[in-house]
């Protein structure tokens, strides 16, 4: 595996100049076929879907794994005493086990390679160093979760001194970033605030109620990643940028989301900084970087829909040489000309009629 | 592109032309090519105080007639509904499919169903059951029992909220309510407005005095400005909703005003392991994949598990490539409703969960038709997790039928129907078990679908909650 993971590394590290469909297919190719002997789980789900290394040509043909999957079993390619960071999933279905992603120390500087080729495109395109003010636990609070991994990464390579995580162990405390936010308007120093969408959700009501707004430097910026999981507080794409305009005085374009699961050693980015940066006009979506893939595919049907038109998401990421590589989510997304738009996630629908739902049922213990 | 136009509203004939202004609901249905116009009046306080007004002075007309006479009428309403040439039952076919999702096949069955169990002697066997005697409802009549003469009088309006998950089934409450002698104003589902209008319009052309007493509007649900004025008026209100609904209605009512709440609740069946003889198991797969497949799984009265004991000789294992195949067969039969990518996107997110624990060697065992037209998972659970619907039936092994307690138990305030295929001399038992679990109707596997006019639905006395009694007792008396 080492060879391959050399040879990825190669390829993410060039790709945004040249990306090549042809190696792209090949390293995903063989990817699969490294997956398909060493991942038995895989290999099975492979064989009764009838598909195996010398079936396919092409990496659309690859079967992505249930994110279940990753609850249900290790999904790791390699000995499991190689893995030196498990990362585990949230779990906030009650009852549900969590799943857990082994990464080598192979695997996650394949990882860091991945988060900062990404970020240099899509969170600091412009080449800016920032202050990084970080709405999450650093990885020493938080070793299991991802989030605090990745944005440590971004930290080290992109953050002035000055930089910090701002959950500690007595959780998040607003008026620790609200003055670090002052101190940022008063020196004139752009910040990038980054961190969980809940937590931005937390301090704009914060600020909110207490009639505290900001006005920060140009060339601010937000990422927000994490979703509502599980929680009853969600709100529209738009909404969240209207807040981030109103309580931080970022423009939205400004603002970025990220995707980003555990189960995966990439993330993908909106593409609005970027845009902004390049003065593309294009729409804003999730793009993927040239080392991944995402297929929108129709749930009743598996079949890959049209531009503009909804369906469940695929991906596949050629950085999970070590874990299963093609997973099959069961979030809902629409598929984009240079990208696709996360919609939700799928969730039984309310009980039409008098059939007692799932969800009902849970509202009313 | 197909346009239609429908009418989601019935009125009396003398209401039609007071009405101020009509709104109109588009539904575009692409992969048909057909769009649909629905087309409401509006509803405001003073239009509807003038329907209930015109609708109360119709219960003289009711009250002229006898029992007999309103469910002769009913009973033909029936047999046209019953007809597939009945030229509305076409129209309501195609448009009800087009809303609902359900397949033509599925809301023509719906429809049969509904009504098969609709005739006259159906009718009066229910009278008779909840009050004793249609009689009593003719006019005083000696009762033996309370050695006086009662009568039992309807409301003078009653008001239902219908829901749109059962293709046919809002007809249930306009035949309860014109048995008693109410006249009912309905509120259309704004996702299937199609069916109660029609059936109203049957009604009129088989008697258009009838055709007087009810109307169908729709309004917001929760419109506390409308629902107030109606609720006042009204002595008896039937809800069809969930329970959150149906909690509103039930806080907003006033004192005296009775309310009929049918929520949501879950069904399941149960399996002895002498029905699960090699001679039988085909069959009673045949019946259980009836129960699973009509509705789609969308009625109360549906099975969402299926609790099969082990011990017999076909195991509840081996029992799943049985019902795989009545599941598939009756799938070319009833074919299954379209699935919204919502929808899909859960059942294919919990198939394919299911089959990795089945490839990682857990004991579970799935089978699914294409394109998630029906599922079948058979795994020992210690809980009974509810149905994502669309045909996803849970096959549970149990040691003994029994043992289905436990499962039950923490559902107890939400138990319909429960489908039972076990040998007569373990009925009494088993009956009184799924009693106990508040349980309102036992049938066996197979006529899980088809309750009877006289079942107590949701465990109450429909009809019965309905009335008034009035006895004068105690004349001859010394």
């Amino acid at each position: 595996m080492g060879d391959l993971g050399n040879r990825i590394a190669a390829f993410i590290k060039t790709s945004f100049e040249h990306s090549d469909e042809a190696v792209f297919n090949t390293l995903a190719l063989e990817v699969f076929r490294f997956q398909y002997t060493a991942v038995p789980l895989y290999k099975k789900l492979c064989d009764r879907r009838g598909i195996n290394p010398g079936t396919i040509a092409s990496w659309r043909e690859i079967p992505g794994i249930a994110t279940d999957g990753f609850k249900l079993a290790d999904l790791f390619a390699l000995p499991p005493e190689t893995a030196q960071r498990i990362f585990s999933t949230s779990g906030t279905t009650q009852g549900t086990k969590k799943g857990r992603a082994l990464f080598s120390a192979h695997g996650l500087e394949l990882m860091n390679v991945a988060i900062l080729e990404n970020a240099r495109q899509y969170l600091v395109p412009d080449n800016i160093k920032l202050r990084f003010l970080i709405l999450a636990p650093s990885p020493e609070k938080a070793p299991h979760m991802i989030m605090a991994y990745g944005m440590e990464q971004l930290r080290r390579a992109f953050g002035l001194p000055g930089s910090k995580f701002l959950v500690g162990d007595q959780g998040f405390i607003p008026e620790e970033l609200i003055q670090e936010l002052r101190t940022a308007e008063q020196e004139n120093m752009p910040v990038a605030l980054i961190g969980a969408s809940l937590g931005f959700l937390a301090f704009f009501d914060y600020c909110r109620e207490r009639g505290i707004s900001f006005s920060l430097p140009p060339g601010s910026r937000t990422l927000d990643a994490g979703g509502y999981k599980g929680k009853t507080k969600a709100i529209a794409p738009d909404d969240f940028r209207a807040q981030v305009s109103s309580c931080l005085g970022i423009p939205p374009e400004m603002s970025v989301n990220l995707l980003g699961m555990t189960e995966l050693g990439s993330q993908f980015y909106d593409n609005s900084i970027r845009n902004h940066c390049r003065q593309a006009s294009a729409r804003r979506c999730k793009e993927n970087p040239p080392w991944t893939r995402t297929r929108v595919l129709d749930p009743r049907t598996m079949k890959e829909v049209s531009v503009g038109e909804k369906g469940i998401l695929w991906h596949l990421d050629l950085t999970n040489v070590e874990r299963v590589a093609c997973i099959q989510t069961d979030d809902i997304g629409r598929r984009c000309d240079n990208g696709f738009e996360i919609l939700g996630r799928a969730r039984a629908a309310e009980a039409r009629g008098c059939s007692l739902s799932i969800e009902e049922l849970t509202k009313n213990p | 592109m197909k346009e239609l136009l429908l009418k989601g509203y019935y009125l009396p004939e003398a209401l039609r032309k007071e009405i101020s202004s009509f709104s109109y609901s588009v539904h575009e249905f692409p992969e048909q090519d057909t769009v649909i116009r629905v087309e409401f009046p509006a509803v405001t306080p003073a239009f509807l105080e003038r329907v209930i007004a015109c609708l109360k002075a119709h219960k003289a007309y009711l009250e002229k007639k006898s029992v007999d006479e309103i469910a002769s009428i009913l009973d033909a309403a029936s047999e046209c509904w019953l007809d597939d040439r009945y030229a509305k039952k076409g129209a309501a076919v195609e448009a009800i499919s087009l809303f609902t999702g359900f397949s033509p096949e599925m809301v023509k069955e719906s429809i049969r169903v509904e009504h098969l169990s609709s005739r006259k002697d159906d009718l009066l066997r229910a009278v008779r059951s909840e009050l004793g005697d249609p009689a009593f409802l003719d006019g005083f009549h000696y009762s033996k029992d309370r050695r006086c003469f009662s009568k039992a009088t309807g409301p003078d309006l009653t008001a239902a909220i219908f829901s749109s998950n059962i293709p046919g089934l809002p007809h249930l409450s306009i035949m309860r309510s014109f048995l008693v002698k109410s006249p009912i104003i309905g509120k259309a589902s704004r996702e299937e407005p199609i069916f109660p209008p029609l059936y109203a319009e049957t009604l009129r052309e088989l008697d258009p005095g009838i055709g007087d007493c009810v109307a169908i509007l729709s309004w917001r649900g929760g419109d506390e400005t409308i629902e107030d004025i109606l609720f006042q008026h009204c002595r008896v209100v039937i809800v069809y909703g969930s329970e959150a609904t149906c909690n509103s209605v039930s806080r907003r009512v006033p004192p005296a005003t009775r309310v009929i709440p049918h929520s949501h609740r879950i069904g399941f069946g149960a399996v002895g392991k002498e029905a699960l003889s090699r001679a039988h198991a085909h069959a009673v797969a045949e019946r259980i994949a009836y129960d699973v497949s009509v509705f789609d799984q969308f009625a109360c009265i549906s099975p969402q598990v299926y609790f099969l004991e082990e011990g017999g000789e076909v195991s509840p294992w081996e029992f799943v490539a049985a019902l795989a195949q009545a599941m598939k067969s009756l799938e070319k039969t009833f074919p299954p409703a379209q699935l919204t990518i919502e929808d899909a996107a859960v059942l294919r997110h919990m198939q394919a969960t299911c089959e990795l624990r089945e490839l990682g060697g857990e004991a579970v065992c799935i089978m699914a038709g294409e394109n998630l037209g029906w599922t079948i998972v058979c795994e020992p659970l210690r809980e009974l997790i509810p149905s994502p619907l669309h045909r996803f039936i849970r096959i549970i092994p149990v040691r003994d039928l029994k043992n289905i307690a436990a499962y039950l138990e923490p559902l107890k305030g939400y138990m319909q129907n429960a489908g039972l295929e076990v040998a007569e001399e373990r009925r009494p038992e088993l009956f009184n078990l799924l009693a106990s679990l508040g349980v309102s109707r036992i049938c066996p596997a197979g006529k899980m679908p088809t309750p009877s006019m006289m079942w107590h639905h949701d465990g109450l006395a429909c009809i019965g909650e309905m009335v008034r009694w009035t006895d004068a007792e105690m004349f001859n008396e010394t």
